[in-house]
């Protein structure tokens, strides 16, 4: 007792963040039995009738499920095949500038967009490309590309290609921080000896800087594997609108859609939903940890 | 011709890093001169690389509109108060568990560790959150945010690098747990403290989530749940929701055109900040990736 009144102002520092914990945390992660509950608003978390896998089942023959988990896939995957590689040659163009102000002044720029919300960057793309006035199609209709202005947020089959484009736009510059620092790190004597071997750019690059950085690149693609079905909840929810909705709609914004407008019927469902994603995730990362291990790469854990 | 081409690679590569630098700050310049822009003018299209005809109606228009400006003033509550508080948390619990002494050190740090890697989700949360009275509760903005695992582990490592001297003398005056924390670790700590008040400080600016999850009524959505519900209609509804909010609503400005403006407004403190957010942001990154 002695003991924890000496303590008294340490216990007193650290209750708010126990409470804080307790309430924020594990009492959601004790929510998550909703998922197997026909969850009744009146009669709570504790009181609800349980109906075991019921949920489960219901949503795999939802349509609006199997869309949705198909787009996330789609859309994941998408951004992996394409802006994965694509951040890596970016990091080495940037790594190839010899100029150290420039390579600075671009990387610096190059972060910018990274720190507007998606709120802000969908309204300045919607405005970059609206039908009226908007500043692309102007361009492409002065160049005489197309005759009449292209409604770019509307048109379902323009809707992954902008996504991918804004989605580079965003985030590419600040993901690329993490390759520049690992190339950054390679002995420059490597390069020397390549040179008075008589390597060339693309040769020192393909085999000095890659293999520098493929620990890098494993670790972040097991990450972004992991991923895989988070498509990006924020930039779905602020770039979509009505007419590419049957695209748009991932696992999380159909989750936040149940809450918003089924009320609490689709507490249960909607749950359900976000159980079945995590545990997916959890699946993918530790297969990608096991194989990068089998590959005598780093792992995570 | 082998040699000629290699030696053309750096002026390409620089052309290419240049078009890629235009392409990150054309888009924010493009919105600020249209925002700037008579409203009436700017509806004829066409302006691209500067002011045709300067205005300031449209920025007028959002500072004679009361629920843009309360919107406004709910995002700055959240962004100082929910940081600051945000910050003493943070501070007071990471001195805490580097007492070695302090009996539920091991148990506080599995207590913080846990939900790094478990959530209960959306619906959970906002079961719970709704049985706390914190829908349609200003508060929902501070509470849910009030402590995040990364930033306590990242003041904890700093904490843990101070040289223990300066701690060991104040007891051996007398001084208290009380007493160290606000006259030594805290004044010690500025760098760290300022590295977690700009990330909680940018995710309370940015984040749109909590007021569209959270608050069923519209009088309590922060700046950037208004813009977003404006950039998700269109024209005709937007200039009904505007005049709605502002009775003395007169046609001098457009939808489109006070949505320029309050993306600039809402843009502007990011930029103004930037300097800082750059510089801590890249470390907080790197020292993410390392602990990963």
């Amino acid at each position: 007792m002695n003991k924890l009144y000496r303590q008294r102002w340490l216990i007193a520092f650290t209750l708010p963040g126990f409470l804080f914990f307790l309430f924020f945390s594990y009492f959601p992660m004790y929510g998550i039995i909703i998922s197997f509950q026909d969850y009744d608003v009146f009669r709570g978390v504790l009181g609800s009738a349980f109906v075991g896998f019921d949920n489960f089942r219901t949503l795999f023959d939802m349509p609006d499920f199997t869309n949705a988990l198909k787009n996330t896939i789609l859309i994941s995957l998408l951004k992996l095949l394409l802006l994965f590689p694509a951040t890596i040659v970016f990091a080495l163009l940037i790594n190839e500038i010899g100029t150290s102000w420039f390579k600075k002044l671009i990387q610096t720029t190059s972060y910018l967009p990274y720190f507007v919300s998606w709120v802000i960057a969908a309204g300045i793309w919607y405005k970059l490309l609206s039908i009226d006035g908007g500043v692309v199609n102007g361009l492409l209709m002065s160049l005489g590309v197309i005759d009449e202005p292209f409604y770019f947020v509307a048109e379902p089959d323009a809707f992954y290609p902008l996504i991918i484009f804004t989605e580079a736009w965003k985030s590419m510059g600040f993901s690329a921080i993490i390759f520049i620092a690992a190339l950054s790190a390679i002995d420059p004597q490597l390069y020397e000896a390549a040179k008075v071997d008589g390597a060339n750019r693309f040769k020192q690059i393909w085999h000095i800087s890659l293999p520098g950085i493929k620990n890098t690149i494993v670790l972040l693609f097991i990450l972004n594997v992991s991923g895989l079905m988070r498509a990006g909840q924020d930039q779905m929810w602020t770039m979509s609108n009505v007419t590419v909705q049957s695209k748009a709609e991932i696992l999380d914004t159909l989750v936040l859609r149940y809450l918003k407008d089924m009320g609490m019927m689709g507490y249960s469902i909607g749950t359900a939903m976000g159980i079945f994603q995590a545990f997916i995730g959890l699946v993918l990362f530790l297969s990608c940890n096991y194989l990068a291990k089998a590959m005598k790469s780093d792992s995570i854990i | 011709m082998k040699t000629r081409k290699l030696e053309a690679f750096p002026i390409l590569n620089g052309l290419f890093m240049l078009a890629f630098a235009f392409l990150c700050l054309y888009p924010f310049y493009y919105v600020l001169i249209v925002s700037f822009n008579d409203p009436l003018d700017a509806q004829r299209g066409g302006i691209y690389l500067w002011i045709r005809s300067f205005s300031i109606e449209n920025y007028k228009a959002i500072f004679k509109t009361a629920e843009l400006l309360h919107a406004y003033q709910i995002t700055l509550f959240r962004v100082f108060v929910g940081s600051f508080l945000h910050l003493l948390l943070t501070a007071m619990f990471a001195f805490a568990i580097t007492k070695r002494h302090f009996v539920f050190r091991k148990f506080l740090n599995w207590w913080i560790l846990i939900p790094m890697y478990f959530s209960g989700g959306i619906i959970p949360t906002y079961v719970i959150l709704d049985m706390l009275g914190l829908v349609n509760n200003l508060l929902v903005y501070v509470l849910p945010h009030l402590l995040v695992t990364f930033h306590i582990l990242i003041m904890r490592t700093y904490l843990n690098e101070l040289p223990p001297a300066l701690e060991e003398s104040a007891v051996i005056d007398g001084a208290g747990d009380l007493a160290v924390f606000w006259k030594i670790v805290i004044p010690l700590s500025a760098p760290v403290l300022a590295t977690i008040a700009l990330f909680i400080g940018v995710f309370h600016w940015n984040d749109w989530f909590t007021g569209f999850t959270y608050m069923t009524s519209e009088k309590l959505w922060s700046a950037q749940n208004v813009l977003l519900k404006i950039i998700q209609t269109n024209e005709a509804s937007n200039i009904a929701y505007i005049s709605r909010m502002n009775s003395s609503f007169k046609p001098t400005v457009t939808a489109e055109s006070v949505k320029m403006a309050m993306l600039v407004i809402t843009t502007v403190p990011v930029i103004v900040a930037y300097p800082f957010l750059q510089k801590y942001f890249v470390k907080g990154m790197m020292l993410g990736s390392v602990k990963g």
